[in-house]
C-alpha cells in the first residue's frame, strides 16, 4: 500500500515536472516580454527532434550532450526570429500583433519539421536508461523519470537563480517592470527580450527532450503541448516561475492518480481540475 | 560633478500638438533651477525629451559639451543624465536594493548604495522591500536615490512633491540640498512655486511650451508670477 502511494508520488511528480517544463518557456514569455508565444508548442516539438536528430547523428552521443544540442539550436532559432518578427511587433500597443505573428511562425515551424523529418512518429533512443531501475531503501524506481525529475528541478533552480539572484535577472524584471524606465537605467532593452526569447525557446527544448525521452512525438505534438503550457502558466499564476513548477506537479499529480482510477480518460481530468482551480479562483474573485 | 547644461530653440511635438516650441534655456553647471508651470504647459514633455524618452524633436540639446542624443534614453544616461520621474515609477518586481542597484550605471562618483543609505536612514531597513509596500515618501526616497546611483551630472526631478505630506517634502528637499552640495546640476518640477523657489537659484516658468519668465529665485512668489504663469506675458 505504501509502496504504490509512493509510487503515484513519484510518477506524479516526474510527470509534473514535465509539465512545469513545459510551461516554463510560455511563463517566461508571457511573464516578462509579454507575448503570448503561439509558437511555443512548435519550439518543444522542434527542441524533441534535435535532440532525436542528434543521437541519429551521434549514435553515442551522451544524454547532456543531446540536451545541450537541443537547447542551443531551439534558443538559437527563439533569439532570431525574436529579433526578426516579434520585436518588431511588440512595438505596436495592440498584444493582438505578437500574437498573430507567433502563431504564423507555428505554423511555419510545424511545416519545416514535416517537410524535414517527415510525419512520423519518433522517439529519443536513450539506449539502456529506459529500463533502468535503481533502488532506494526497499523502493525501486525508474531511473529515466528520475533523470527527468532531476532535469526538470535543475532547470527551474537555475532559472529562478538567474532571475532573482543575478544581475541580468535584475535586468530582466526591470524590463518586464518598465522598459522605457529601464532604457533610462542604461539597460539595452531589446538585447535583453533577445535574451528572455531565447531563454524561453531554450526551455520549450528541454521540455522537447524530456517528452522524446518517454514517449514519441511528431511534427504536429505542438499544439497539444501549448495547450498544457497555457494551463499550466495559467493556473501557476501568469508568470511565476515558483507557480509554473507547482502548477506542473498539480496537474502531473492529478494525471497519475486518474490514470489509476480511470485508464481511458487521458487528460480530462486534468483539465477538469484546470478549469476547477479557474472557477474556484473566479469566485474568489482572482481572475480579472 | 554637475555639468551645463544648455537648449536652444528646442520645438517637441505629439502629432500635431505642439508641447514646446523655440524653447531656450541654459541651466549652469552646479546650478539649481525651479521649472514652474501650469498643467499642460510642457514640463514633463521637457523632462521626456531630455532623458531621451522621446525622440523627433527639433533644436539643440548641449549636456556639458556634447550634444544629446535624441530619443536614446541610454544615451541620456550615459551622458550624465538622471531623472526622478513624475509618479516615482518604480521597478515592483525588484526590491528596494535592487532598484538602487539597477540605478547603477558604472559613472564613478560620490552616490553608491551605503551613501544612498545615509542620505535616506529610513531605507536601510527596508531594503529587502518591495517597493508597492513602502510609504509615498519612502518611494520617492528610492527614486531620488535610484537616479543618483547613476552619479548624475544633471539630475532632473519631476513633481518631487505629488502627493507627499508636507513634512516628508521637507525632508526630500533636505536631501536635494545634499545632492546639491555635491556640484550635481539641479533641474527640479514642483506645483508649489513658493516652496520650490525658495530652494532654487533660478525659477523658469513655462506657458505652452514657451518659457514666459526666467529670473533668479530670491523673493519669487506665486503673485510676481501670476502672468507668466497664466500667459498674459506671453
Amino acid at each position: 500500500m505504501i509502496g504504490t502511494l509512493v509510487e503515484i508520488l513519484f510518477q506524479g511528480l516526474t510527470l509534473g515536472g514535465l509539465y512545469g517544463m513545459i510551461g516554463a518557456g510560455l511563463a517566461l514569455s508571457y511573464g516578462i516580454l509579454k507575448v503570448v508565444q503561439l509558437a511555443h508548442g512548435e519550439f518543444i516539438t522542434l527542441g524533441a527532434f534535435l535532440a532525436v536528430g542528434a543521437v541519429a547523428l551521434v549514435p553515442w552521443l551522451p544524454l547532456p550532450a543531446a540536451l545541450a544540442a537541443a537547447f542551443v539550436g531551439c534558443a538559437a532559432l527563439g533569439v532570431v526570429t525574436q529579433a526578426m518578427a516579434v520585436e518588431r511587433a511588440m512595438s505596436f500597443r495592440d498584444p493582438v500583433v505578437p500574437m498573430l505573428v507567433t502563431f504564423g511562425l507555428s505554423i511555419i515551424l510545424r511545416n519545416g519539421l514535416v517537410e524535414t523529418v517527415g510525419a512520423d512518429l519518433r522517439g529519443l533512443d536513450i539506449g539502456g536508461l529506459a529500463q533502468a531501475r535503481i533502488e532506494i531503501g526497499t523502493l525501486s524506481v525508474g531511473l529515466l523519470p528520475l533523470v527527468s525529475l532531476l532535469i526538470s528541478l535543475a532547470a527551474f533552480a537555475g532559472l529562478g537563480t538567474l532571475i532573482f539572484r543575478t544581475r541580468l535577472g535584475r535586468e530582466i524584471r526591470a524590463v518586464s517592470d518598465r522598459p522605457d524606465i529601464a532604457a533610462m537605467m542604461g539597460i539595452r532593452v531589446t538585447q535583453v527580450h533577445l535574451i528572455v526569447a531565447g531563454l524561453s525557446a531554450g526551455l520549450a527544448a528541454v521540455a522537447g527532450v524530456l517528452l522524446a525521452m518517454r514517449a514519441s512525438v511528431s511534427p504536429f505534438s505542438g499544439v497539444g503541448h501549448l495547450l498544457i503550457a497555457f494551463e499550466v502558466v495559467v493556473l501557476g499564476g501568469l508568470g511565476s516561475i515558483r507557480g509554473v513548477l507547482l502548477a506542473g506537479f498539480l496537474l502531473g499529480m492529478t494525471q497519475v492518480i486518474s490514470a489509476r482510477i480511470d485508464p481511458n480518460a487521458g487528460l480530462l481530468y486534468v483539465h477538469l481540475v484546470f478549469f476547477a482551480a479557474l472557477v474556484w479562483r473566479a469566485l474568489r474573485g482572482g481572475l480579472r | 560633478m554637475g555639468a551645463r547644461l544648455e537648449i536652444a530653440n528646442l520645438t517637441a511635438a505629439y502629432g500635431e500638438f505642439r508641447a514646446l516650441s523655440s524653447l531656450s534655456l541654459t541651466v549652469e553647471a552646479g546650478e539649481t533651477l525651479a521649472l514652474v508651470g501650469a498643467n499642460g504647459a510642457g514640463k514633463s514633455t521637457l523632462m521626456r525629451v531630455l532623458t531621451g524618452l522621446m525622440g523627433g524633436w527639433s533644436g539643440a540639446v548641449t549636456v556639458g559639451d556634447a550634444a544629446l542624443v535624441p530619443g536614446n534614453p541610454r544615451a541620456a544616461s550615459a551622458q550624465g543624465i538622471a531623472l526622478v520621474p513624475e509618479g516615482r515609477l518604480l521597478f515592483d518586481s525588484l526590491t528596494v536594493e535592487e532598484n538602487l542597484l539597477i540605478g547603477q550605471s558604472g559613472r564613478a562618483g560620490a552616490w553608491d548604495i551605503p551613501a544612498i543609505l545615509r542620505l535616506f536612514p529610513v531605507l536601510a531597513e527596508k531594503r529587502k522591500a518591495r517597493p508597492s509596500t513602502l510609504s509615498g515618501g519612502q518611494q520617492q526616497m528610492v527614486a531620488i536615490g535610484r537616479a543618483l546611483a547613476s552619479n548624475p551630472s544633471i539630475l532632473l526631478c519631476d513633481e518631487i512633491s505629488l502627493g507627499l505630506s508636507p513634512l516628508v517634502v521637507d525632508e526630500v528637499y533636505a536631501a536635494l540640498a545634499r545632492v546639491r552640495s555635491e556640484g550635481v546640476t539641479l533641474v527640479i518640477v514642483d506645483q508649489d512655486i513658493s516652496r520650490v523657489a525658495a530652494r532654487a537659484d533660478r525659477v523658469a516658468c513655462l506657458f505652452k511650451g514657451r518659457i514666459t519668465h526666467v529670473g533668479p529665485a530670491a523673493g519669487v512668489t506665486p503673485a510676481k508670477l501670476h502672468d507668466a504663469y497664466f500667459g498674459a506675458a506671453a
